[in-house]
């Protein structure tokens, strides 16, 4: 007899396929968390696999109930549903940091040992930071110290994991890998089919060339930005690089973003189920995967032609507002790259480039990402490169790095200045001079609506008329003439970029001056009050 | 409270011409009120034996004010600050979130902040459980921007030509209601009237055809119901989830124009619309919920409501599950303004509390500074040029920078008919190129106010702020030097110097001020009837301008000077006066000429901090002073006080949203953007009674209270330094 405690749908797939391929003879149980009962209303259709499944409660505080309650609560549980632990061939637990595993840990029963999430093997430092915000950090400390979130205890018989998603490699002869996403493939297609069938329950989509499947993050909900911005970092991805595609969104499950009225023309896949299996509800398959950061991704991606994926940054840094000057900085360079250039890149997150040289060609050359630290400026200026600049670690200490290279740097080089932290860090007052070769492009945004719509009462619109500033440095002759509009229908604004001439250059340059003197200035101010608070408390 | 603050609220703060007097002559003394007190304590002596014993009305020390209108005694105007009950701090905090609270600002922070309600997605995640939605409409998915919902019928009664003789439209609508559903009870065993039936009654009374009556009346719900942003999301997240939802409402307006009016405001895919007057039946009782239950059995229902006991109590009855928005008018009430004028304060408080309320947004503290208590007085004061501009033929109008800046930005955006120019001028230049005509002023200016400051300011500063050029050796001649600390004890000393070196000094100005002709000459142009407007006090500003313009640039230019506020009378500006009765000068909020409650309050209250220093924060500019133009043409400006251009930003961002929202939503009738100074100054006057407000949240923020800061060390004092300097030495409440 085998039993498996799941507590998320991920650990519940897994379960299933690992019983129907290596325990398939075997008599089993399932213990199910109350959370899944709850949003699988269907689980009894599981019988067909596990012949008892048992409801339990995942959820435990700590230290109240540790020991005592616990063993009280699950001999209860196990007593009333006639299952002796003792008998068990293999006991295997996901989400071991949750009650049942903690019991088993506690009492050190003999158990098969299942990674949290992919990859969380090897980030057990990750999972303790991550589980002190949401458990507090007593609660952590006891789980790390317990070894739920590694399995790395004498009583623990096997540990799976996926070895494609470790930060690090593990060596261990008890590790398993197991990759789920795999294990589907493998599967006899009736079996699969059973089990899809579990999760989802409508006709299969027909989908094929055109067809981008998208899946959402929950990011409003995870308190990671607002609703609207959540909102408008999907239109942003669809408006550059998805326009082409048709739209079939498949939302997070705690994502309730009513996608259908923001995009009018998709199909939305509202059916709750896991997205490993989202390769196996289409009738064909889709040209693009796309998604900001989810790391559901991972699993599938090789499925796909072609990947629409940025980071972290993108998503939780909010980044995605940062697409609008990237685009206009590469539809610039991208003449020039045709023309041989090469590309140089410093503080610019490369997933930006990777996803505009993909779906928007531009720019389509390799490029190198260049840290300062580790080369000099003297070192480069061969000529007949692009570099894009933006975020650099230090602007204030690092200026003077970026102004070498801006001197360096042949006639026939050229500089862009993305700026999104607009700290400026091409400007630096013993370099002043080198402005004289700096040309400013301005990025003008016009929402396409009447200038009163911009307010309403849901507050400030996340997308009215606003003009930002690129910089393009270039000792050679005056740039070209550069004008670009794009427009942006889902997000509701046109884009449109103009290089200055004469006068007008002189003064944005001059604003821009101003500014980059602001923001020193109240650096300095800032340090002042800081050095002088220090030196208050010294004398105290 | 302290036994001594006891006694100094007593002697001093309970009468306004003592406290002004006393606390000036500190003010302008304070190295003697250190070193010694018992002269100040004598002064107050004879102020106590002045006013209140022997009663006088006019003033015993500073005379510059005028006369009896301006000392009035304790018995002639008791001090109005009696009748109004100044909070306990402690007790403000407590009664911002106890059941009765006193009116005032939420102390705490942003008000939008006060109220927590759960995000919209997490409220609407939470209905997915419930096969059947019923929502309440008004207050709940759709929202008036009034304070009361009856307050719509003022404007009901205004397109329909009521003749509002001695009665108002909105009266007899509501007793026709009333009386309405007081005839169908007896008839009918039911209260629940539709509109008709309430027009019938009306037409009447009125002679209003009920016909015409009716139309207008859900014309102007058209023109004004607006959906509810949080309620919006929510409904389409169900919406999206495929639930059934249906409305359900307590009202006298039938189905089909309830449809109308829901679906008007994005509401669509609702199954069905169950209201009172068509069913003869109401929330209250259950009842309305039991026709909800006949048409779903056996399905799980939840009913979302602002009503507690419509769509709570009445709910549960039926056995409904209930969620409660509460609405937000009762959320707000407590922090806006009273004694506003009933149409406009309705208009903005029911603006406001939607806004901030709602439940959508928890926003930054100054941007709802400016949008709460600076967006109403500039637009109110845009719209007041506007119609002034338009009646005395202005060919353009002047903004007097900085302040003009925002004034300029707003009234572009919502009018731009007359031509508007921005200058860049200041008080430092109207000294400057005026300086022939008025030494005293300079020296006053200049040195008296600096003298007075929380900063040690060194003669050098002063003197470099002004372009003035002395040597040590001539200084020396006066006992001074560069390094000196401008106080009281040197004011004469110094006085003298500069009145001695008065000629070189105007020949330095001269010279810039050839350059300041020419650019003034450029802006002015060809026009002929001028308007400068800038934000107040005295006069000066605007008033120096002119005088400059009418002297040097085009003396047959005719202007005219407009102000936000005009504080005179307490002030030191009796010089102003003729000009505001011959109607050169005016000004919108206050001035000597109307409103003097107002002008009391703005000079009076909040000495510590001063309501000039926080009044003007909404029409400062994210860039420093002009201080005047250099031999080259060059523009001179000082310390710039970047320190408060985020605040800045933050607080125009709300003044903007402000005057956008407001103008947007009563665009219909545009005569609700005539505010009356009153009323655009009321809110702010609140404010002024709660210095804590201030003294808590603008502590960081610098200000030049008198003229700039103190260039050697390019420091500004800040409200808070200003705040502590002022306690200490004058040694009231803190």
């Amino acid at each position: 007899m085998v039993l498996y405690s799941v507590v998320t749908t991920y650990h519940l797939l897994e379960a299933i396929v690992h019983k129907l391929k290596y325990n398939k003879g075997c008599s089993g149980v399932l213990m199910l968390s109350r959370w899944l009962k709850a949003k699988y209303p269907w689980y009894t259709d599981m019988q067909s696999i596990f012949e008892k499944i048992i409801v339990f409660d995942a959820q435990y505080a700590y230290p109240d109930d540790i020991t005592e309650k616990l063993d009280r609560y699950f001999v209860q549980l196990l007593g009333d549903s006639e299952v002796d632990l003792s008998q068990m061939e293999q006991i295997h637990v996901y989400g071991a940091e949750h009650a049942f595993g903690v019991f088993l840990f506690i009492n050190k029963i003999e158990n098969i040992y299942w990674e949290e999430g992919k990859g969380a093997l090897s980030k057990k430092d990750a999972m303790l930071e991550l589980f002190t915000k949401t458990n507090g950090p007593q609660k952590a400390e006891f789980q790390y110290k317990l070894h739920l979130y590694d399995g790395e205890a004498s009583f623990v018989k096997k540990r799976y994991y996926n070895r494609t998603f470790q930060s690090k490699e593990l060596d261990d002869e008890n590790l398993c890998h197991f990759d789920l996403v795999q294990e589907l493939q493998e599967m006899e297609e009736k079996e699969r089919d059973a089990v899809i069938g579990l999760f989802y329950r409508e006709d299969k989509i027909e989908a094929g060339r055109g067809d981008a499947v998208l899946l959402t993050e929950h990011f409003a909900n995870l308190s990671i930005m607002s609703w609207d911005e959540q909102r408008l970092l999907y239109q942003y991805l669809t408006d550059y690089f998805l326009s082409r595609y048709r739209l079939l969104i498949k939302p997070h499950p705690d994502d309730v973003m009513y996608y259908e009225y923001v995009f009018t023309d998709s199909h939305v896949i509202r059916t709750c189920f896991p997205s490993e299996l989202l390769p196996f509800i289409f009738e064909g398959q889709p040209e693009v995967v796309a998604t900001s950061s989810s790391t559901g991704i991972y699993d599938f991606r090789t499925m796909y032609d072609k990947v629409l994926e940025f980071n972290f940054e993108f998503s939780h840094g909010k980044q995605f507002y940062n697409l609008n000057r990237y685009y206009v900085a590469l539809s610039y360079a991208d003449s020039y790259i045709k023309n041989g250039y090469e590309l140089k890149l410093i503080g610019v997150n490369p997933a930006y480039i990777d996803n505009f040289q993909s779906f928007c060609k531009l720019c389509e050359t390799p490029y190198q990402s260049i840290c300062l630290e580790a080369k000099p400026p003297g070192e480069y200026g061969q000529g007949k490169s692009v570099w894009i600049v933006d975020r650099i670690a230090d602007p204030h200490t690092n200026a003077f790095d970026i102004c070498m290279l801006m001197e360096k740097l042949q006639t026939d080089d050229i500089i862009i200045f993305i700026n999104t932290d607009g700290s400026y860090c091409f400007y630096t007052y013993p370099y002043k001079y080198l402005w004289k070769y700096l040309h400013v492009i301005e990025i003008d945004i016009r929402a396409d609506r009447k200038p009163e719509e911009s307010i309403t009462f849901s507050g400030p619109s996340y997308t009215e008329d606003r003009k930002e500033q690129i910089y393009v440095f270039q000792k050679g002759e005056k740039m070209d003439r550069f004008h670009l509009e794009k427009e942006l229908p889902n997000v509701g604004v046109t884009v449109s970029a103009q290089g200055y001439d004469g006068q007008a250059e002189k003064i944005k340059i001059l604003e821009g001056m101003l500014e980059a003197t602001e923001k020193r200035l109240l650096y300095y101010i800032k340090r002042e009050k800081d050095l002088l608070s220090e030196l208050g408390e010294k004398k105290a | 409270m302290k036994l001594k603050d006891k006694l100094y609220d007593y002697i001093v703060r309970k009468n306004a011409n003592i406290r002004y007097e006393y606390e000036r002559y500190v003010q302008e003394h304070i190295p003697e009120h250190y070193t010694h007190r018992s002269r100040h304590w004598k002064i107050l002596g004879k102020l106590i034996w002045h006013y209140r014993v022997a009663k006088k009305t006019q003033p015993m020390m500073y005379w510059e004010k005028n006369g009896s209108s301006a000392h009035e005694t304790e018995q002639a105007i008791p001090d109005q600050t009696h009748n109004i009950k100044k909070p306990d701090p402690k007790k403000t905090i407590e009664a911002a979130n106890s059941a009765t609270p006193v009116k005032g600002p939420y102390l705490r922070g942003a008000e939008s902040t006060f109220f927590h309600r759960v995000a919209p997605y997490h409220f609407g995640k939470g209905l997915l459980q419930y096969e059947v939605i019923s929502f309440d409409i008004f207050d709940t998915l759709l929202f008036r921007p009034f304070e009361h919902p009856a307050d719509i019928f003022l404007l009901v009664g205004k397109r329909l030509a009521y003749p509002a003789i001695f009665t108002s439209y909105k009266k007899s609508r509501m007793e026709a209601e009333k009386e309405a559903r007081s005839q169908l009870q007896t008839q009918y065993g039911t209260r629940e009237v539709n509109i008709y039936e309430i027009y019938e009654q009306l037409e009447r009374k009125s002679g209003i055809p009920a016909e015409t009556g009716v139309q207008t009346e859900i014309q102007t719900e058209k023109d004004y119901l607006f959906a509810n942003p949080y309620m919006q999301i929510v409904y389409n997240i169900l919406r999206a989830h495929k639930k059934s939802i249906v409305l359900t409402s307590d009202m006298y307006l039938p189905g089909h124009i309830m449809a109308e009016l829901v679906e008007k405001c994005g509401y669509h895919g609702y199954e069905k619309i169950y209201v009172s007057c068509d069913y003869r039946c109401n929330k209250g009782s259950g009842e309305l919920y039991r026709r909800i239950i006949d048409d779903y059995p056996g399905k799980k229902i939840v009913h979302i409501g602002d009503n507690y006991a419509a769509d709570i109590q009445g709910a549960q009855k039926a056995g409904f599950e209930t969620r409660y928005y509460k609405n937000v008018n009762d959320v707000g009430r407590q922090f806006r303004a009273e004694w506003m004028s009933d149409l406009t304060g309705s208009a903005y408080k029911g603006l406001i509390n939607a806004y901030l309320h709602n439940g959508m947004n928890q926003l930054p503290f100054f941007y709802e500074y400016g949008f709460v208590y600076g967006g109403i007085y500039i637009l109110g004061f845009c719209q007041w040029i506007e119609e002034k501009a338009k009646r005395e033929g202005i060919d353009k109008i002047i903004f007097l920078s900085r302040e003009g800046d925002i004034y300029q930005k707003i009234y572009r955006k919502l009018y731009g008919d007359i031509e508007s120019e921005c200058i860049f001028w200041s008080q430092f230049a109207s000294l400057k190129y005026m300086a022939e005509m008025q030494q005293e002023a300079f020296i006053d200016c200049v040195v008296r106010q600096k003298a007075s400051g929380a900063l040690n300011v060194k003669l050098s500063s002063i003197l470099d702020s002004f372009s003035i050029q002395l040597s040590e050796d001539e200084l020396k001649k006066y006992g001074l030097c560069h390094s000196s600390i401008v106080s009281g004890y040197n004011l004469e000393a110094i006085k003298k110097c500069i009145g001695s070196n008065w000629e070189s000094i105007c020949k330095g100005y001269r010279m810039e001020r050839g350059c300041v002709i020419r650019k003034v000459q450029t802006l002015i142009g060809d026009a002929k009837r001028i308007a400068v407007v800038d934000v107040g006090w005295t006069g000066s500003g605007p008033l120096g301008f002119k005088a400059f313009v009418e002297k040097y640039v085009a003396k047959d230019c005719n202007i005219v000077c407009w102000m936000a506020g005009g504080a005179g009378s307490y002030g030191t500006a009796e010089y102003a006066l003729p000009y505001y009765q011959d109607g050169t000068l005016d000004a919108y909020l206050f001035s000597p000429l109307h409103d003097r409650r107002n002008e009391q309050i703005h000079v009076t209250e909040n000495a510590a901090v001063t309501n000039n220093a926080v009044f003007e924060l909404f029409t400062q500019a994210q860039y420093p002073a002009f201080c005047g133009v250099g031999e080259c043409g060059n523009y001179v400006f000082d310390i710039p006080e970047a320190e408060n251009y985020e605040i800045i930003s933050q607080i125009q961002k709300g003044i903007l949203d402000f005057c956008m929202l407001y103008r947007e939503t009563f665009s219909k009738d545009a005569y609700l953007c005539n505010i009356s100074g009153h009323d655009a100054y009321r809110p702010f006057s609140v404010l002024a009674f709660h210095k804590h407000y201030f003294e808590t949240h603008f502590q960081d923020i610098i200000y030049g209270y008198a003229f700039s800061g103190d260039r050697e060390h390019q420091h500004i004092e800040s409200i808070g330094e200003r705040v502590k300097n002022y306690y200490l030495h004058i040694g009231g409440q803190k």
